[in-house]
């Protein structure tokens, strides 16, 4: 079975600690969440795991891969997907070239680019619109389809919920727990707590680059230390 | 004491040199000298002000050509053309320098290269300029009575003017101009806000390099006594330009050996000079690769190595010493900013913001991502014009004023990532702050250059109080970047404060600080604070923001939902709903468009 | 008005070729923003390469172009290769480094074609076609033709194809073309053969029109930058038009002040960039000290 498991992690950049030890396991169909307010070394953690921030670890290994020596671009190859963060979408190609470039290295005949259509109707009516010229939404949308054109065993999302509408925040929300339920292993990212309650079962708390917290969603939803680290109180 | 005798040795050295040279090495000798000021100007513009100026030699060239058409053409003596030459060389500069007021580097090069095609072309075809024969029969420079027609005697005017040219440029690259170029250099947008006015500063570079060129087409004119188009064409521009980076571009010395080496070399090679070509291609491509700063940096590049080797020094920072408390005045209002928006291509990254911060206050503004609290700090340090709305400093009107203006009238601000100028050293940061003057004060380079001295020597007493004061005397000439950041943090903090601002604007600055670095940021906030200066701080780490605003802003979406003392925001609804993700309010799709811009500025 | 059209033809004719070189200018700097100043000595040497093999080799004309250009690819993958620890970090020094490539390679020249350069007979031997009074060159019409079906191929490769896309992806975001599976120091290598390959095409063709010598890069180089930077740096579409108007602008400035054309090139162009300096498709940056 493919685990993802880091374990020791650091990141660094230049003389600043994003990141410190920091360690989980993602279990095949599992949901994982790490909440944490700005700057507390989330993103960078994900960034780090996909080997585009400098990073120091023990281990980061994905099934029998070791992810630390592999190039940043053969992760996809073993079966992971990731929508960083400000989704970086090609502004500049269409929506159909965004998604099939998610599929870059298989084949263009066979995609599931019809179960992201699927997924996302409105894609589909705006596959020849270029990327840049959709709304913040659909962009987050066409980020989260690129993921999945790679059929990947697990996604890494980082922030999906960032500058979107409440309502998109419910709809990205009930996609991920589809994608989920469907046996996709997701590694979320988020500031926005209630989001990632919905739809993560355990939760990671990150404060200055560590993690300070770990426990079930339910739970940790009432903890006064999350209010702290997000409110200061 | 050991500079002055090295400097005596060396003139020594130059006086004595013809002495021990024939006919035709003095003649090398005097193209070499000619060379290093020319390429002197194109340090100071390229290497210092970092200006891509691919018109040197044309200026070379305008220099050259004005004392030939002078002298043969208009009847005027050696002398009097010399001085009408530099002036239209300088002439030059300016209008080949204009187009750097709207862009940079390739860009600038490519105009540059193009302006300097222009001349070449003009020359070559020009009834005037003699046409491709080019003008011979300029008259030999007299001087009282003396010919100067010999190599020799030439060679110690040439010596002169190689010294003056040499002292002036030091000076200029020593003293608060050189500091404000390399400034410009390095981030024109953090030079601006510490009261640099970037497009005189980028004139000025022209100017230099136009004064330089001149001077040595004037040299040229009277060394040679004939002056024709392929002197001054892509080739040479190329050999100068190898010149520089061999040498290192950054240094003014360097720019000289290295004119100096490759005048000799030129020489040697003269046989060869097909594979001599190639040759000096293969070291520029190599140099820019392996010594980016040429032969003046390869000391710097073994020390660094050595250090890595060794395991280097870890820089410890000293305390803080407290500012004397200065009693609060009466309230008056420090800033107001009034129904303030700001839209980019239709988004709308500030709606309508206003708030009032009094004199001696700590204010808080706080938001998710993406809320527009960093283009708030943008609109009231000067970076954007408001769409819409006012800012008011201190009762007076400030709406849309160049960075460098606010920050002369005291508004002072830090960067989220921290923008340090790398290649400074820290003493240089603080000096570069500490100068309060308007670029236009720079008159005084040429008439007073006592005057010069004397502030310098005025501003390195008060950098030297001004580490001390933040603790900072045991790294005042590292380079910021091989510091820890937590030193580099407060490194930009003090140098904020050496602008003596009534302002102080804070973006993030305890980001990536460590417990017992934050307890001593907010010591040094709450100094600055007691000290009269009004702090407005952008701060996530919540801790902080509670301990230390006295009153706190709450923006989200570009909007103000919440504006009072920290205990009452903390438990404000919308507050609780934007930051832990409640539908009520979490943040729209425009905000943080705006973030994206804001982050991909 | 027969004058004006002659003009005409002559200008859109060296500016196709300025075109091809704007394009090799943009799709380089697209890819890594890597400013080449060498480009003009690669275009130097694709002429020679090609005039060499057409002349000496007495291969057709299409099968040495083809040679050459793939001479210049391989040049091409050698400068980036060099210079690949600067991308991204010191324009400036990136800058100088491909100054000093071009000055290698015009030394170069010299020393394996000599200083003096030589002239390129016609490859089309019939004479010139005359519509109503002007004179069109044969060999005209074929740079023209040719300049196109480059530029057409060019976008069916960029429009149509997975290595196309991928390139054009990794200009504009190369982190997320890392994470789909892109390996972007491999698409900015060929980005760099397929600058120089244009290059090449560009010099082969401009051969037969002038006289092929070392220094012609400098001049056709900083044309077909100036090119590129009058359409907007980057932009395909851009470097065509940017090419065309480039090449009309020096040939009526050739018509208008004869020797003094480039004289009068370059103080338009100087005008128009300050006026906009993003071009004519570039995008509006922000650029306020």
């Amino acid at each position: 079975m493919t685990t993802l498991t880091v374990e020791g992690l650091s990141v660094h950049y230049g003389g600043v600690r994003a990141a410190h030890d920091v360690s989980f396991t993602v279990e095949p169909g599992q949901s994982l969440g790490i909440i944490g307010a700005n700057g507390a070394g989330k993103s960078s953690t994900l960034k780090a795991i996909m080997g585009l921030a400098p990073r120091q670890a023990r281990t980061i290994r994905f099934g029998e891969h070791d992810l630390l020596r592999a190039p940043a671009h053969t992760l996809v190859r073993h079966g992971i997907g990731y929508v960083p963060e400000g989704r970086h979408v090609f502004p500049g190609l269409t929506v159909e070239k965004n998604l099939l470039l998610g599929a870059y290295t298989s084949s263009w005949k066979r995609t599931p680019i019809d179960e992201v259509f699927e997924l996302f109707p409105v894609l589909g009516e705006m596959r020849g619109r270029l990327a840049g010229a959709l709304s913040g939404g659909q962009q987050q949308m066409l980020a989260v389809g690129r993921a999945m054109m790679c059929r990947p065993k697990v996604m890494l999302l980082d922030e999906p919920s960032m500058g979107l509408s409440p309502k998109l925040v419910n709809d990205i929300a009930g996609v991920l727990k589809e994608l989920n339920a469907g046996g996709l292993a997701i590694l979320l990212v988020e500031q926005n707590a209630k989001l990632t309650f919905d739809v993560t079962t355990t939760c990671l708390v990150m404060e200055n680059g560590e993690i300070a917290a770990s426990g079930a969603s339910a739970e940790l939803s009432d903890d006064p230390q999350v209010r702290r680290i997000y409110l200061g109180l | 004491m050991k500079r002055l005798a090295l400097i005596a040795i060396a003139a020594i050295a130059a006086w004595l040199l013809p002495y021990g040279l024939g006919g035709y090495a003095i003649h090398v000798a005097d193209v070499a000298i000619i060379f290093a000021i020319l390429a002197i100007g194109l340090g100071l513009t390229m290497g210092v002000a970092g200006q891509i100026n691919l018109a040197q030699v044309a200026f070379f060239g305008v220099g050259a050509y004005t004392v030939a058409i002078l002298t043969t053409e208009a009847g005027f003596g050696f002398w009097t053309a010399s001085v009408l030459a530099v002036l239209t060389a300088v002439v030059f500069g300016v209008l080949v320098g204009i187009p750097a007021l709207r862009m940079q580097s390739h860009y600038l090069g490519i105009v540059t290269l193009g302006l300097a095609l222009a001349f070449t072309n003009w020359v070559t075809n020009a009834h005037i300029a003699g046409r491709a024969e080019g003008i011979s029969d300029i008259p030999v420079p007299p001087m009282f009575g003396i010919v100067l027609s010999s190599g020799y005697l030439f060679y110690y005017v040439e010596l002169i003017v190689f010294a003056i040219a040499l002292a002036f440029a030091l000076l200029v690259t020593r003293s608060p101009l050189g500091r404000r170029l390399r400034a410009m250099r390095d981030d024109d947008l953090a030079a601006g806000a510490l009261g640099a006015e970037i497009p005189l500063l980028r004139m000025t570079a022209f100017v230099l390099s136009g004064l330089y060129g001149g001077l040595a087409g004037v040299l040229y004119a009277g060394l040679i006594r004939f002056v024709a188009p392929e002197s001054f064409n892509i080739a040479n521009m190329f050999l100068l330009l190898a010149m520089v980076i061999i040498g290192g571009r950054s240094s003014i010395l360097g720019c000289v050996v290295g004119a100096v080496g490759l005048s000799l070399v030129r020489e040697a090679l003269l046989d060869a000079s097909g594979y001599a070509q190639l040759g000096y291609g293969l070291v520029v491509v190599l140099v820019v690769v392996f010594a980016p700063k040429g032969l003046a940096g390869l000391p710097g590049q073994v020390r660094a190595l050595l250090r890595k080797r060794t395991g280097g020094s870890r820089a410890q920072l000293g305390a803080f010493r407290p500012y004397d408390p200065v009693p609060a005045s009466a309230e008056d209002v420090a800033l107001d900013v009034r129904e303030v928006t700001k839209r980019f291509k239709g988004l709308v990254a500030l709606d309508k913001v206003s708030l009032t911060v009094p004199t001696g206050q700590i204010r808080g503004i706080v938001g998710p991502n993406g809320s527009g609290k960093t283009t708030l700090f943008n609109v009231i340090s000067g970076f954007y014009d408001p769409t819409e709305g006012s800012v008011v400093l201190g009762g007076r009107e400030a709406t849309g004023m160049a960075p460098y203006r606010l920050s002369l009238l005291g508004v002072a601000r830090t960067f989220q990532n921290l923008r340090l100028f790398e290649d400074l050293s820290v003493r240089e940061n603080l000096l570069l702050a500490l100068d309060r003057t308007r670029t236009t004060w720079i008159w005084r380079y040429p008439i007073l250059p006592w005057k010069v001295l004397g502030y310098e020597r005025k501003l390195h007493r008060r950098t030297a109080e001004l580490l001390e004061r933040f603790g900072l005397t045991e790294v005042a000439d590292a380079e910021p970047r091989s510091l820890p950041y937590g030193i580099q943090r407060r490194i930009e903090l003090a140098r904020a404060m050496a602008m003596s601002p009534a302002l102080l604007l804070l973006d993030e600055p305890a980001a990536g600080l460590n417990g017992e670095e934050v307890r001593q940021l907010a010591d040094i906030v709450r100094s600055i604070r007691d000290s009269g200066v009004t702090v407005i701080i952008i701060e996530h780490n919540m801790g902080l923001v509670m301990s230390l605003c006295d009153r706190i802003t709450v923006l989200s979406s570009g909007k103000v939902i919440a504006d009072g003392p920290p205990a009452e925001v903390a438990v404000h609804p919308d507050v609780v709903a934007a930051y832990l993700g409640d539908s009520m309010a979490a943040p729209t799709e425009e905000t943080a468009e705006a973030a994206v811009e804001e982050a991909t500025r | 008005m027969q004058v004006f059209l002659q003009t005409l033809i002559g200008g859109v004719t060296f500016g196709a070729v300025y075109a091809l070189v704007a394009m090799g200018f943009s799709i380089v700097y697209r890819t890594m923003g890597l400013v080449n100043f060498a480009h003009g000595s690669v275009v130097m040497i694709g002429a020679y390469a090609a005039s060499t093999f057409y002349m000496a080799s007495k291969l057709p004309f299409a099968v040495a172009v083809v040679v050459a250009i793939a001479v210049t690819a391989l040049i091409g993958l050698v400068i980036e290769r060099f210079l690949r620890p600067l991308e991204n970090k010191d324009f400036t020094l990136m800058l100088i480094g491909t100054i000093g490539f071009g000055a290698v390679l015009e030394a170069g020249a010299v020393l394996v074609w000599g200083a003096t350069g030589h002239a390129v007979p016609s490859p089309v031997a019939t004479g010139p076609i005359d519509v109503a009074g002007i004179r069109i060159p044969t060999y005209s019409l074929l740079v023209i033709a040719v300049a196109a079906a480059a530029t057409g191929l060019l976008a069916l490769f960029l429009q149509r194809t997975k290595r196309g896309a991928a390139m054009q992806a990794v200009a504009m975001d190369h982190q997320a073309a890392t994470a789909v599976g892109i390996h972007v120091g491999r698409s900015n290598a060929m980005a760099f053969a397929i600058g120089a390959g244009l290059a090449a095409l560009a010099g082969s063709l401009i051969g037969p029109m002038l006289y092929v010598n070392p220094t012609m890069g400098g001049t056709l180089g900083i044309k077909g930058f100036a090119a590129a930077m009058l359409g907007g740096f980057g932009s395909m579409p851009g470097a065509i038009v940017g090419g065309l108007a480039f090449g009309l602008l020096d040939s009526f400035a050739a018509g208008n002040f004869q020797e003094y054309s480039e004289l009068v090139t370059f103080l338009v162009f100087a005008v128009i960039v300050m006026i906009r300096p993003t071009g004519i498709f570039g995008e509006a940056t922000v650029n306020r000290a």
